[in-house]
């Protein structure tokens, strides 16, 4: 299905294709098909491809891209019908696959410090909150905020919340929710969103390459572990 | 941060420019040279010295073995960069010598230097004829970079159109184009925050989050804004409003804080023009450079 979409340039460097604020996996989907696609066989000048939700952000060095790809002055003619193109071409043709993770979470309100206010605000048991934040597999829509953090979806509607207006610092390994997503931090942060667990697991690591072990288009499902269990993990 | 810099700083050395540098704010280190180096100081000017004798930025100057570094007082500019022949012997992390503090990786061990610390660098030869006394440390080249159009802050900075420009009101869109904004003392590296009048856009809707740039200016929801740089998160979520044209980032990175900055709205056409004249004379300086240093090295007979 071709979706109506924007294309703009964001200063002379760089250009965005954007499908649009209304949240789907199969934009997303094309979105990281056509980040798949432009890495594979990069244009001369290209530098890097950034995806979100429903957008793709192409940077690329002007000095390096071919004189015949700057129309009227300026390369973004070309960048646009070159990102339509490449839309088109991935939108019938899906060609990334992600894969799947098990993530522990320790849901104990000492360690998930907004569990009990936030069910208490939306008429649940703790249990309940529980239960349906880790009864279902989440899809990781993009990367950002910090090296590794996940955005994840779509959250069970009764657990909707808004963002707190004020950040605190959040723990290393904090799994939270705010909106329709859920997350987790891997590093100590201020942040916004509603902690409701943490996860024993060291998500960044310097030494290994990639660094991160997951990738938007992957899914994460959690799943609960003791207080005790969690004091004693053992990193691999 | 200022890559114009950073790259001069390289060429006037004969680095190509993706050579690792030093990046110093003020009040900047004391270094000690425990071997001879070729160096430059390119970017602020922080009164740099030599055994307390001043020497020029944006010029190359041979050093002996045990002579300091220091700067004396920041006289203009917000961040200076050391750059060394051979660059400085830092072991890459994900392509880049650049240091990642929240990750603790990247650069010298992931964190900021401090004292005592001793960085190596690759060896040169210093042409011996140079140094008539004992008592000089160093030796002037004899050429120097003239950057003052590059980095004249009171001309307004360029910017052109964002996504959401459409989205600000009338008298917004005029303020931000005639109004002075300050560069909040709370500006960094990730982003410069700016102190001037409040705008307000014509829709409150929320946006998801999208890639953002280097240059990047956007709305915060208190009606100031603030301009991405150099360590940017890669996504956000806050109305782009414009972006800075490439050329004047370098400028923008020697703003320091409480400077007051205008902007003025060019075309995208005007901000490509402009960053391929600013190419083509970046490429004219680099072989001048190396041609320099290189009939310098010969006429000294010795090498590189």
């Amino acid at each position: 299905m071709r979706m109506q979409y924007r294309i703009f340039p964001c200063g002379e460097s760089a250009v965005t294709f954007d499908l649009g604020d209304r949240l789907d996996m199969s934009n997303n989907q094309a979105i990281l098909s056509m980040r798949e696609k432009i890495i594979r066989t990069p244009f001369p000048g290209f530098i890097e491809a950034v995806t979100a939700y429903n957008s793709i952000t192409l940077m690329y060095d002007l000095a390096s891209l071919r004189p015949s790809m700057l129309v009227a002055d300026s390369p973004f003619t070309f960048i646009s019908e070159y990102l339509t193109e490449l839309y088109h071409s991935v939108s019938d043709n899906i060609l990334f696959n992600g894969t799947s993770h098990r993530v522990p979470v320790c849901y104990d309100p000492l360690l998930g410090v907004d569990l009990l206010a936030l069910a208490a605000s939306k008429n649940l048991d703790p249990d309940e909150l529980i239960q349906l934040h880790h009864s279902t597999p989440y899809r990781i829509y993009m990367i950002g905020f910090l090296p590794g953090f996940p955005y994840m979806g779509a959250l069970d509607n009764r657990l909707f919340a808004e963002r707190k207006n004020k950040p605190i610092q959040v723990s290393a390994g904090s799994v939270a929710v705010a909106g329709w997503q859920t997350g987790i931090y891997p590093f100590s942060s201020p942040g916004g969103w509603h902690v409701i667990g943490r996860t024993p697991v060291r998500l960044f690591h310097p030494q290994h390459y990639p660094p991160v072990q997951w990738n938007a288009g992957d899914t994460v499902t959690f799943f609960p572990i003791s207080l005790h269990d969690f004091l004693s993990y053992q990193h691999p | 941060m200022d890559q114009y810099a950073t790259r001069v700083a390289n060429w006037l050395v004969g680095n190509v420019e993706t050579v690792v540098v030093l990046e110093m704010h003020f009040p900047a280190a004391h270094i000690q040279f425990e071997k001879d180096a070729l160096i430059s100081i390119c970017g602020a000017d922080f009164s740099p010295h030599v055994d307390d004798k001043p020497i020029s930025t944006w010029q190359p100057y041979l050093v002996k073995k045990n002579a300091l570094l220091s700067f004396k007082k920041p006289v203009w500019g917000a961040r200076t960069y050391l750059s060394i022949r051979g660059g400085f012997n830092i072991d890459p992390w994900l392509n880049s010598c650049s240091t990642h503090i929240l990750a603790k990786a990247g650069g010298w061990q992931g964190r900021p230097l401090q004292k005592h610390d001793i960085i190596p660098f690759a060896d040169i030869q210093l042409p011996a004829s140079l140094f008539h006394s004992p008592d000089s440390f160093f030796y002037r080249l004899p050429w120097s970079i003239n950057h003052h159009s590059i980095y004249n802050l009171t001309e307004a900075i360029q910017f052109t159109i964002g996504p959401e420009w459409e989205q600000l009101d009338a008298a917004s869109q005029s303020e931000l184009q005639t109004a002075c904004f300050e560069v909040s003392t709370n500006s960094n590296r990730m982003g410069y925050y700016l102190l001037g009048p409040t705008l307000s856009r014509k829709d409150p809707t929320q946006l998801i989050s999208s890639g953002v740039t280097f240059g990047t200016i956007q709305l915060l929801p208190n009606g100031q804004m603030v301009i991405l740089m150099a360590d940017h998160q890669t996504t956000g979520g806050y109305p782009r409003l414009g972006f800075v044209a490439g050329v004047d980032l370098p400028r923008l990175c020697q703003a320091a804080a409480k400077t007051a900055i205008q902007f003025n709205l060019v075309t995208l056409e005007q901000a490509v023009q402009k960053a391929l004249t600013r190419h083509s004379e970046n490429e004219q300086l680099r072989t001048l450079c190396f041609n320099n240093l290189n009939s310098f090295y010969a006429t000294h007979g010795c090498q590189l």
